[in-house]
């Protein structure tokens, strides 16, 4: 990958690990539209945890910043930054240069 | 006749104390018989309690036994890949026959392999899929023998039961669930058994908690069982969690081959 610094070691592990994230946007999405703010700190919380381990540093900074907005039951600023993840992860899945079509 | 009446005058004169001298006799044996009696009567109820209470005792051991037994079959028969996010996965695959030791991702003197007789046995227990293979993948290229686990498959009886180094121990497991609930499971657990104390005192298995809460909020219970070695505050990069694994391994004794 070229414009991230993804270890070597990880690298087969990148594909599972974007279909994850699609995963939790869909969920995220759907917490917003409950208002399930703890859930949706929840899931800020693991992005926090797991980005950086795979050399995705804005995705632990967004999943931070996601927890925060949910705990100050922020929607607008919850809605931007799922928007923010969910370009960050497109640009990722257009750098692995990994068929995602399926 | 004059003898007789004698007799019987000396008698009655002495009648009281005969009947004193009788009356002592008599206590004299019968205290004894009483006093057992009382004695058989207040031991009984508490020979009946004790054989009670030593009978469900017993049943609760053996019922305890039995789990045991139950969970290492069942640990020992298979293999520790439960949890369903594998599915989405190949499994991590390290090659035996050409050890890749970062090759691209870490500094050569910070190449670290463990020393060969031994390999420590680590325990991962971390609810996110991603961060747990990436922490196994550390370890293993590490030369450690890893079990990952989500925190929700038993596996307080895991540490317990198996022989751990390291655990590495994620704070917020996922529902209600978090890292204290576990170890304070697995210590109930040694405590009802001699073998798993004795092994525990002598050996103390070390516990690095790893989670986006800072140190001061991951609080591990009080036991003397495990250690509390470390805490790493989450996000970690790949690099920087090798470099402090291989420095942990170093510091306890792993020291290897450095490539």
């Amino acid at each position: 990958m070229k414009n991230y610094n993804v270890p070597a070691e990880l690298l087969d592990l990148i594909p599972g690990y974007l279909k994850r994230r699609d995963l939790e946007i869909a969920d995220l999405n759907m917490f917003l539209q409950n208002k399930d703010f703890e859930s949706i700190e929840k899931v800020g919380h693991k992005l926090k945890g797991n980005g950086s381990s795979f050399g995705f540093d804005l995705i632990s900074q967004l999943g931070e910043l996601i927890m925060i907005a949910a705990h100050n039951k922020n929607a607008v600023e919850v809605k931007k930054l799922i928007d923010e993840l969910q370009n960050e992860v497109s640009h990722i899945k257009v750098d692995s240069e990994v068929d995602f079509s399926e | 006749m004059e003898q007789l009446k004698r007799a019987f005058k000396i008698f009655s004169e002495n009648f009281l104390s005969f009947l004193f001298f009788l009356g002592s006799m008599a206590a004299l044996f019968l205290y004894p018989v009483v006093f057992l009696v009382l004695l058989l009567i207040s031991i009984v109820p508490m020979l009946v309690t004790l054989h009670k209470v030593i009978t469900l005792h017993k049943s609760k051991y053996k019922a305890l036994e039995a789990e045991r037994d139950s969970v290492l079959a069942e640990l020992s028969t298979q293999a520790i890949d439960n949890e369903d996010w594998r599915k989405y996965e190949p499994p991590i695959l390290v090659s035996k026959e050409v050890p890749r030791y970062f090759p691209n991702t870490l500094p050569i003197a910070l190449a670290f392999k463990s020393r060969p007789d031994y390999a420590p046995n680590v325990l991962i227990i971390e609810d996110d899929p991603d961060v747990a293979m990436a922490t196994e993948q550390v370890f293993k290229q590490l030369g450690c023998n890893t079990t990952v686990s989500d925190g929700h498959d038993g596996v307080s009886y895991k540490m317990s039961f198996q022989n751990y180094d390291f655990i590495v121990l994620d704070w917020m497991l996922g529902g209600d669930l978090k890292g204290d609930d576990v170890v304070k499971k697995s210590v109930e657990t040694i405590e009802l058994f001699n073998d798993l104390r004795l092994r525990f005192e002598s050996k103390h298995p070390k516990i690095i908690t790893y989670s986006v809460l800072s140190g001061p909020q991951v609080r591990l219970p009080k036991n003397k069982y495990f250690s509390h070695l470390d805490h790493w505050n989450k996000p970690v990069k790949y690099n920087d969690l090798a470099f402090k694994v291989s420095k942990m391994l170093t510091a306890n004794g792993y020291q290897g081959v450095v490539n």
